[in-house]
């Protein structure tokens, strides 16, 4: 698939102080309330969006690149529902940053068609999420494409990782101890190779 | 020092946009992608599937799978480049390694391998390379065999320890 010569501008939250940026669907909305009592969806199911025809290329279908920027919404949904937005940031000075991806495109999808992300917490540690996007066509079920990531908690001001604090890792742990139960996904911790080399 | 691009085939460059850094002014992970998909391109004109030989051929590359290593933050206004290895090829399927660098300080950035199939557009299904794209892919494969693999090419994504299945 090639990559159209687009830069998925339209429908941008515009941000004062950098007015070109691109932001999320979320951005400025703050985090969801934690309840300890609530049942926990296994997976997660936080963003669900239409295919914007800025993120589509000259054949009429999603740029390979924008599948990962919906599989980045995906993942704001998530911190937001764990507790992490523009407060958490700014205040503590702590984020959580993205040190690896891997990306299976399976399917085809167009301008306007309906996607609905489901997000599978794989395993954790006290500074690491290991998550699993899957993104389905929003009518059909089809399986489009899957966005296997690494996460690390960061100070970002010191530039390390660091531990996550007490509250967010419980929230975290509840989450791990939802999902244990399900299925590990065919496309996790898969490597890229070929099985012939052309002489 | 050696030059740690020296033998690769040069497939983009260019400037960081505002409009792909998030609000601490760095490239975002999609967009890292993006420039990858850009090189991807690069690579198609260099091996006769540019413009006019999708025209001729009816072919185009689809990406299968992409595994991306984030390793530095890029700041918007940086001036990049991302330099690509052939890692094998057969009769339809190309693996391709990309390296992003910032172009003043030879600063390795991040890494993508890429899994590409050739397609008829006509289907779209997969297909063998026209003769004179497999011609072309051949060179390169042999001019880049004799070079180190990539740190980061044939990882997995897992914790320490991690297992699953």
């Amino acid at each position: 698939m090639l990559a159209a010569t687009l830069h998925c501008l339209v429908n941008a939250m515009v941000d004062t102080r950098q007015p070109d940026r691109l932001g999320t669907p979320l951005e400025g909305t703050g985090h969801v309330p934690w309840d300890p009592l609530a049942p926990i969806a296994a997976p997660l199911c936080l963003h669900q969006t239409l295919v914007k025809s800025a993120w589509v290329d000259y054949n009429g279908h999603m740029s390979e690149s924008c599948y990962l920027l919906v599989f980045g919404d995906n993942s704001d949904a998530f911190f937001r529902f764990i507790g992490i937005d523009e407060e958490y940031r700014d205040s503590g000075g702590q984020s959580l940053y993205t040190v690896e991806t891997h990306l299976h495109n399976l399917r085809e999808v167009s301008d306007g068609e309906p996607l609905r992300l489901t997000l599978q917490l794989l395993d954790a540690d006290e500074k690491r999420l290991h998550i699993f996007h899957a993104m389905y066509h929003g009518e059909s079920g089809d399986l489009l494409a899957t966005g296997e990531q690494m996460l690390v908690h960061v100070n970002m001001q010191a530039g390390r990782t660091v531990d996550m604090p007490a509250d967010l890792f419980q929230r975290v742990m509840a989450i791990r101890a939802a999902h244990a139960r399900l299925p590990v996904p065919r496309q996790v911790g898969h490597a890229i190779g070929i099985r012939r080399v052309a002489p | 020092m050696s030059n740690p691009v020296a033998g690769l085939l040069m497939t983009w460059r260019g400037r960081v946009l505002p409009e792909w850094v998030d609000y601490n002014g760095h490239l975002r992970d999609a967009f890292y992608m993006l420039l990858f998909s850009y090189a991807t391109d690069g690579l198609m004109d260099s091996i006769g599937l540019g413009e006019s030989g999708r025209a001729t051929t009816g072919h185009s590359l689809f990406t299968l799978e992409a595994h991306i290593n984030y390793l530095k933050e890029v700041r918007e206004g940086a001036t990049v480049e991302v330099h690509t290895q052939i890692l094998g090829c057969d009769s339809k399927r190309l693996r391709i390694y990309h390296s992003l660098y910032r172009s003043d300080a030879q600063l390795f950035l991040a890494g993508n391998e890429q899994m590409l199939v050739n397609v008829d557009m006509a289907g779209p299904f997969s297909t063998p390379f026209s003769p004179a794209v497999l011609e072309c892919i051949q060179v390169l494969v042999s001019r880049h065999r004799s070079l180190p693999s990539p740190e980061h090419a044939g990882r997995h994504i897992a914790l320490p320890g991690e297992r699953h299945g």
